[in-house]
């Protein structure tokens, strides 16, 4: 599934952990060694006790992972494809999370890319039973099963995201390697708001041996499920070739809770798309007014015109392509958006409704060709009418002169083509024509 | 945060046992200072197209018994062993249980630091752990060994699954949360944080089950036998029970299966048939069942399922979980006797 890393890249990784940490948690011990001095008769003897820095460590992480075990379970699956792509797939035992207590359960994508005839699902009990997958979130990468459970299932404490801060531990839990017992990777939170505003990001060595899993905090409360992300692309293997890098994303679960029920329902979660697009030019460092807006995109729908200049998402202002793309990146299909612009020196506030996919621009045809070295600048003369078309349909003939379309005069080719470009197909047109010297008024 | 911190440190103030004398920030230094000592460097055959002639060890006995990988490296007649003061010293090769995976080497000196490999400590997940090994042959000369932080996380059988590594080890390992697997790390030390001897870092290994590189250590206590006997000079079983396949193997045609065509790399195993008056149709199973486990082994495709069927003999018990609808139904065959 994964090209062989090279040599290089694996010993990378040894993570720098513990050092924000530490310092916070020095300052407690001294705290609470002080604390218990005044206590104890043999205070020499308690603070070799409490100085143990490391067992404490080690006594808080594996207290973490036991509050979040029984939620995490083991997923096997049977038959599907041997490869994506040109990619081998493996077929392993992976992991998800329990999110609902009668059987909903979260998993990376990642795990069922080989598209399996049957899923199993062994929870932490031990107890297999068959599961679906109901729904995909095909912005993050997840899926949701619904796994046929006669017991409700536990399900997690949520970290919330306002308490989640860089430097802090993180814990990565799976269930792939032993049925019985999580495997366990540590590391600190290295980031937050990643991936366009969709995930946080762990040096906690993040694999195919933990994706689908919970990435707790010291105090076993998940913040967000592992998934492999990559900011440059959509895709589920997209990432993937980071794993066990230091570089490890996690989808926080606040913002999965919250898309539930839908994905509940069947319907899947695309990114939102807009519809507009940028003259190439640095991303980082300004936002250039909009190049172009595709037609019958949510942002044409919304009013948005090319020159137009955004100033705010959200409320939120933005002055770069890269603040304007953090600011979308969140956002799903069917989400509205407002956004501030200002065109000229008015100020136009547009809301606009995030679709799932962009309608291609099709090419308006209304089916005639005009005569070649035709400078006269009073109409278009028709060389040829395409049989079937819309110029055919309306009885237009070879040998008409064009002389406007919808009252605007159309004095050369150029100008009809041009015209006629920027209608949609489907549009309706009215030309007047000079047919041997009498003007008639075709609808086409 | 910090009262999160507080609190873990109060829950875990109560678990820790009062036997712990190192005090923070001085334990590893103090630890690593003794064990680094006991890390040998080994230099060897090897160092063409892109095989290292290098790999660790470590010491044993007092008299200079070093504990190491089996590898192509100790395949030649010289073998040079390192040792922390810098002492270059001929490493002759006592024995190996290629099995395991394991050689013994043995240099010329005496009064020797040492792990004592009868105190082997036993880890479990979450455990803290330091490994200790000339990756990348960084180390020269009287240069200590690298020395790498992490923890256990799980405790696994390497052969699980048959075909899972490349090795013929398949006896628990620790997965290490520590990048430890390397070239020139084989044979390295894995200690707990006390620096109490748990492991031997094994080679570079690729998990085939879902294609990554694989971090880990076999517990010394899974070694402590074979050591012995191969200082002692003597000699080992080489016949592996696990890789024996009865000579009368079940079949699904005993059974009165017959599966769906094979037509896929990974056809999953569905019935088409049930033969009248079989096994299978006594035991209620029907066409479009999927069997899903073969003795509580997972059967992903019609060919892992026909590979474990090999292994088990025609007159014993063949349990089969299948799935019907979303329902998993288990049933227990035999082979028509005779």
């Amino acid at each position: 599934m994964l090209p062989p890393l090279s040599r290089g890249k694996k010993v990378r990784t040894m993570a720098v952990r513990r050092r924000f940490w530490l310092s916070f948690a020095k300052a407690a011990l001294c705290g609470i060694a002080a604390t218990l001095v005044c206590f104890s008769s043999s205070a020499r003897h308690v603070w070799a006790e409490e100085a143990d820095l490391d067992g404490l460590e080690e006594q808080a992480v594996r207290a973490a992972v036991e509050a979040v075990a029984p939620c995490v379970v083991r997923i096997e699956t049977t038959g599907g494809m041997e490869r994506a792509g040109e990619v081998l797939l493996g077929a392993g035992p992976t992991t998800g999370l329990v999110v609902g207590a009668d059987g909903w359960i979260v998993s990376s994508a990642f795990n069922f890319l080989r598209q399996p005839a049957s899923i199993l699902v062994t929870l932490a009990d031990g107890k297999r039973v068959a599961a679906q997958i109901v729904a995909r979130d095909r912005s993050r990468m997840l899926v949701l099963l619904k796994a046929a459970v006669q017991q409700p299932l536990p399900v997690p404490e949520v970290a919330p995201p306002g308490e989640m801060f860089v430097g802090q531990w993180t814990i990565a839990v799976g269930r792939s390697m032993d049925a019985a017992q999580p495997n366990v990777s540590v590391g600190v939170l290295s980031a937050r708001n990643r991936i366009w505003g969709k995930a946080v990001q762990t040096d906690a060595k993040v694999s195919p041996s933990n994706y689908g899993g919970p990435l707790v905090d010291i105090r076993g409360r998940v913040m967000g499920v592992l998934v492999p992300l990559s900011p440059d692309a959509i895709a589920e293997l997209a990432g993937a070739e980071w794993y066990d890098s230091g570089i490890g994303f996690a989808v926080p679960l606040a913002d999965i809770l919250q898309r539930l029920e839908r994905l509940q329902s069947g319907k899947d979660i695309f990114p939102g798309l807009l519809g507009i697009s940028f003259k190439d030019g640095d991303i980082y460092s300004s936002l250039p007014p909009i190049a172009a807006v595709s037609p019958r995109s949510p942002a044409s729908d919304a009013g948005l015109k090319a020159g137009d200049q955004i100033v705010a998402v959200n409320g939120k202002p933005v002055s770069t392509q890269i603040q304007l793309k953090h600011a979308l990146g969140p956002l799903d299909a069917g989400e509205k958006v407002q956004l501030s612009v200002t065109r000229g020196t008015e100020k136009v506030d547009a809301v606009a409704t995030l679709a799932e996919k962009l309608i291609p621009y099709e090419h308006p045809f209304i089916g005639l060709l005009p005569m070649r070295g035709g400078t006269a600048a009073d109409g278009t003369a028709v060389r040829y009418v395409y049989p079937d078309s819309g110029a055919a349909a309306a009885g237009l003939k070879v040998g008409d002169r064009v002389l406007q379309l919808d009252g605007k005069p159309m004095p050369q080719a150029d100008a009809l083509r041009l015209t006629i470009s920027a209608r949609q197909p489907g549009d309706t047109v009215e030309l007047q024509v000079d047919r041997s010297g009498q003007k008639v008024g075709l609808k086409v | 945060m910090l009262r999160t911190i507080l609190v873990a440190l109060i829950v875990g103030l109560t678990l820790v046992p009062g036997t712990v004398r190192t005090e923070a920030g001085e334990s590893y230094v103090q630890v690593i200072s003794q064990v680094q000592p006991k890390i040998v460097k080994i230099f060897g055959a090897g160092g063409l197209r892109g095989l290292e002639h290098y790999q660790s060890g470590f010491l044993i006995s007092a008299e200079g018994h070093v504990l190491t990988s089996w590898s192509y490296v100790l395949d030649t007649d010289y073998i040079s062993v390192v040792l922390n003061d810098g002492r270059r010293l001929q490493g002759n090769l006592v024995g190996a249980d290629p099995r395991l995976e394991i050689a013994v080497l043995k240099v010329d000196a005496g009064d020797l630091p040492h792990f004592a490999i009868d105190q082997a400590a036993t880890l479990r997940v979450g455990d803290r752990v330091l490994a200790f090994s000339n990756l990348f042959g960084v180390a020269a000369g009287d240069e200590a060994a690298s020395v790498q932080h992490g923890l256990v996380a799980a405790v696994t059988s390497l052969a699980a699954r048959r075909g899972v590594f490349e090795t013929p080890y398949s006896g628990p390992a620790y997965v290490l949360d520590a990048m430890t697997n390397n070239p020139g790390a084989a044979g390295g030390a894995l200690t707990d944080r006390r620096g109490r001897l748990a492991g031997i870092l094994g080679k570079e290994l690729r998990n085939s089950l879902d294609n990554t590189w694989l971090n880990y250590a076999v517990p010394v206590r899974e070694l402590e036998t074979a050591v012995k006997d191969i200082i002692a000079g003597k000699s080992r079983p080489s016949v592996d029970n696990t890789a024996r396949k009865p000579a009368q193997a079940v079949t699904l045609a005993l059974l009165g299966i017959t599966l769906v065509p094979d037509v896929l790399a990974r056809t999953p195993p569905y019935i088409d048939r049930i033969a009248t008056g079989s096994p299978a149709e006594k035991a209620g199973l029907h066409p479009d069942d999927l069997v899903l486990f073969v003795n509580g082994q997972i059967a992903p495709s019609i060919k892992v399922l026909n590979e474990q069927l090999e292994r088990i003999d025609r007159i014993d018990e063949v349990r089969l979980t299948v799935q019907r609808g979303q329902d998993l139904i288990e049933v227990s065959l035999f082979a028509p006797a005779g």
